[in-house]
């Protein structure tokens, strides 16, 4: 009991400091520290968030064929029809993006709450039903840089400018998945896609006849969309107590009315105050049809292995908001994730190192956005720790990823990545017991 | 504390440690920036053509100066300047002072303000100083104020050449008048000061052609003792000065500005089309662009003669109350800066006013362009207005960021 105490009182802490830490940055301003990210977020809706367990992240796949009925997933339905266990959980990243081009480096870091999700099972590993909320894209970019401009007299007016963007996609999730035998399960998820981006630039001026200059731009707009799931699961394929799960899902293309409203900071009757300059500026954006698909294979208790691969076609979408650009454009995306786990916590081992779980991949990202000449691609290394409680299913998992993006070729931009990983999945021992079985 | 925890321990600390390591400030550079559009500045000029002259009866007393003198200016008018002032009743004199009764004789120390001299700088002026007559008080006097004085009887006078301290004998006569007030001790005394005893007027004699600025604070009455050994100051009570100007000439493309505001100039702002062409566009600034009639101001003027300068107009949205007050007397909306480069033009800077008539209720289409003052020196200039050619009119320059 000593060792549980112990163990929940530290598990606590750390969640509390972390937690802590993310609410302490997103405090802080908007254009201070700790809320940029990658550079491709410019364009278009932002950048496609990979929002996944950090089991799922350091296996380096989206888990729709981890097949598990003591946890959860977000992105298979079907997996909630297997779920014996009611569950909770959510997860933080915090990211910390190098980026160089030919001629300068920065560094961007962004800490932020990564997706929230509930789980019952109404009858038990029969049938299930998911509430979640979680980022689609993000828009993270920060660029400070100075330059020049001339004022109405051919004068020479320097400026510095901070141009950064917050936001992006959001979905919040209601489906259910059914579990129609011991060997297939289906699932359905219909969710509201919400949009809420913002772009802003803050203009400094050297000439005290122009004061600092503030103008963002918001964009919402919010559609329906539809998930539908598979998993199938194959027992004693090589041997007697092996086993594999084959997943894939379906999400379908929203289009999404787009309203744009363009602000500014004036003073007005000698107080500083928010203004707009246009509104209701219509526009659309497009999420595109997503498909994903994999296998996981279960040789033993103590080992699998996963395959994964996701496609979206992002080359079919385009969005007339003005956060396009003529350099880049959108293009179908292709990922492929290879990821295996150990369970060493299964070996009812004394050995401290076999309280855990212990995760590793690797991932190819094709990316959405290309050049003429490149594919604005991410090779992503992943390796994860779980911390399994003893006396319950919830775990605590860690991951931590590193990725390169993009090149410096033809004047690009590569960016190297390290990403963290937190996530907190509570199950019956935190939460409460199912009680309708 | 088992192995085990020790372990879990020793792993918390070390992904605290991590967190705090990653957690620096982040140094977002320009990484990027040439894939965002870069601002420009598109300025647009609009021409004000629909200006207007305006007339007030502008203030003229106890400011910190005071004028005298007369000046014919070819651009703005024969003026004459009568100074007016009245001692303080109170006068404290010490028992080591060797004055008893009315065994003391009384001057007059003028303090000229050493920057400014309005007309002909190398002559010398001339002179009288009258008693008033009637009652007056040195903050109602206006521009048309008329105050009567006896100028049959001289209480004294002099000459201002290039020197900038004048002391003047003051008539023994006027001392006595003076003495009942000073030395009493009647409860009604400072009333009966107030409408009895009405003071001096400086009055500059037909020859003179320059105007020159009484300090008011360094000028003074003295009281001195028979063998003027032992002086008392006396600090002037009221002050003021009564404005006499005729044959002002302006042509219609110009307007004339005085300090005194008998002209001031209205502008009139398309507010409609301001709102609706603007009040969307990310402005950095907006200004007030006019032209003063430069070459007309110094070619209308002799060599060593001198107008004191302006740099500066106020600009006021308008009032409910005593214009003239108000234009000339409070602080104003904005200011017009005579530009360092090119000092024919004023500037003026109303980005605040576009915001309150574009993000607020401000509806005020008509700003109001003149010379306040406080300072009570007669200054005057003269700005095209919207009957000038396109150049020269009043302009609005309107500079807003765009993204190329």
């Amino acid at each position: 009991m000593n060792n549980l105490k112990l163990r929940t009182y530290f598990t606590s802490i750390f969640v509390l400091l972390f937690i802590l830490s993310s609410n302490t940055f997103a405090q802080s301003d908007e254009s201070s520290i700790s809320k940029s990210g990658s550079f491709y977020s410019l364009f278009g809706i932002g950048f496609p968030v990979e929002t996944n367990t950090s089991r799922e992240l350091s296996m380096g796949i989206s888990g729709i064929s981890l097949d598990n009925s003591q946890s959860n997933g977000l992105h298979n339905p079907a997996l909630w029809g297997t779920n014996a266990f009611s569950t909770a959980s959510t997860g933080f990243s915090f990211s910390k993006i190098l980026s160089k081009d030919n001629t300068a480096e920065s560094k961007n870091t962004a800490l932020q709450a990564g997706y929230l999700q509930v789980t019952f099972p109404i009858y038990r590993e029969k049938l299930g039903i998911s509430a979640s909320m979680y980022p689609v894209t993000r828009s993270n970019y920060r660029f400070f840089s100075t330059s020049s401009l001339l004022n109405e007299q051919n004068e020479t007016v320097n400026y510095a400018s901070d141009a950064y963007g917050t936001g992006g996609i959001n979905k919040f999730e209601l489906g259910f998945g059914w579990s129609i035998n011991k060997y297939i399960s289906i699932g359905y998820a219909p969710s509201l896609v919400f949009l809420s981006q913002n772009n802003s630039r803050e203009l400094f001026f050297d000439d005290g006849s122009f004061t600092t200059n503030v103008i963002d731009s918001r964009i919402t707009g919010s559609e329906f969309s539809h998930k539908f799931g598979l998993l199938t699961s194959i027992p004693t394929i090589f041997s007697s107590n092996d086993r594999l799960s084959f997943g894939a899902t379906a999400i379908l293309p929203v289009e999404i009315d787009t309203d744009e409203s363009i602000l500014s900071t004036r003073q007005v009757n000698n107080l500083v105050r928010e203004v707009t300059l246009d509104d209701n500026i219509s526009g659309g954006a497009k999420l595109p049809l997503e498909l994903n698909s994999g296998f996981t294979y279960y040789p033993s208790n103590f080992f699998n292995v996963s395959l994964e691969g996701k496609f979206q076609q992002w080359g079919d979408t385009d969005s007339n908001l003005n956060t396009s650009n003529e350099t880049f454009e959108l293009s179908d995306r292709y990922k492929l994730g290879l990821g295996t786990e150990y369970h060493a916590y299964r070996n009812n081992s004394d050995s401290f190192f076999s309280n855990f779980r212990y995760n590793a991949g690797v991932a190819y990202d094709s990316g959405h956005l290309k050049t003429d000449q490149e594919n604005i691609n991410t090779l992503w290394f992943s390796a994860g720790l779980g911390i399994i409680s003893p006396f319950s299913n919830s775990t605590i998992d860690l991951s931590a990823r590193y990725g390169l993006r993009g090149t410096t070729a033809n004047d690009l931009i590569q960016e190297r990545i390290w990403s963290f990983n937190i996530s907190v999945n509570l199950t019956e021992l935190m939460f409460f017991r199912p009680k309708l079985n | 504390m088992t192995t085990h925890n020790k372990g879990f321990v020793s792993l918390y600390i070390s992904l605290l440690t991590l967190i705090l390591v990653f957690n620096g400030c982040e140094d977002p550079g320009s990484v990027g920036s040439g894939f965002i559009n870069e601002p420009s500045i598109v300025t647009d000029t609009l021409t004000l053509d629909s200006t207007s002259n305006e007339n007030f009866i502008g203030y003229t007393g106890n400011f910190s100066l005071f004028s005298i003198g007369s000046y014919s200016d070819d651009l703005f008018g024969d003026i004459g300047a009568v100074g007016l002032l009245k001692p303080v009743r109170t006068v404290d004199l010490a028992d080591s002072i060797d004055i008893v009764g009315d065994n003391f004789s009384m001057k007059l120390e003028i303090q000229l303000d050493s920057l400014n001299t309005y007309g002909d700088t190398l002559s010398t002026s001339e002179f009288s100083i009258y008693e008033i007559t009637e009652v007056w008080r040195g903050n109602a006097i206006k521009t048309d104020s008329d105050v009567a004085y006896n100028t049959a009887s001289p209480i004294g006078s002099f000459t201002i050449g290039q020197e900038k301290n004048i002391i003047v004998d003051l008539d023994e006569s006027w001392k006595d008048k003076y003495y009942p007030y000073f030395s009493s001790t009647e409860v009604d005394a400072d009333s009966t000061y107030r409408y009895e005893f009405h003071g001096l007027a400086i009055v500059p004699e037909n020859n003179t052609n320059k105007i020159s600025f009484v300090s008011s604070s360094a000028s003074q009455f003295l009281i001195l003792s028979p063998d003027e050994t032992d002086t008392v100051s006396v600090s002037l009570n009221n002050w003021a000065y009564l404005l006499d100007r005729s044959g002002s000439t302006s042509a219609a493309e110009t307007t004339s500005l005085h300090t005194t505001l008998e002209q001031t100039m209205e502008v009139d702002l398309p507010l409609q089309t301001l709102k609706e062409e603007y009040s969307n566009k990310n402005i950095l600034n907006a200004r007030l662009l006019m032209y003063e009639n430069s070459d007309g101001l110094s070619n209308s003027l002799a060599a060593n003669h001198d107008r004191p300068g302006i740099n500066l107009f106020n600009i006021h949205l308008g009032t409910e109350f005593d214009e003239a007050y108000e234009y000339q007397l409070t602080q104003p909306e904005f200011n017009a800066f005579r530009d360092s480069v090119d000092t024919g033009k004023f500037y003026s800077d109303i980005t605040l006013f576009l915001n309150n008539v574009f993000y607020s209720t401000e509806d005020t289409d008509e700003i109001h362009v003149g010379i306040g003052s406080l300072s009570g020196v007669i200054r005057s200039t003269q700005l095209y207005n919207g009957n000038a050619t396109e150049d020269f009119r009043p302009k609005l320059i309107i500079s807003y960021i765009v993204n190329e």
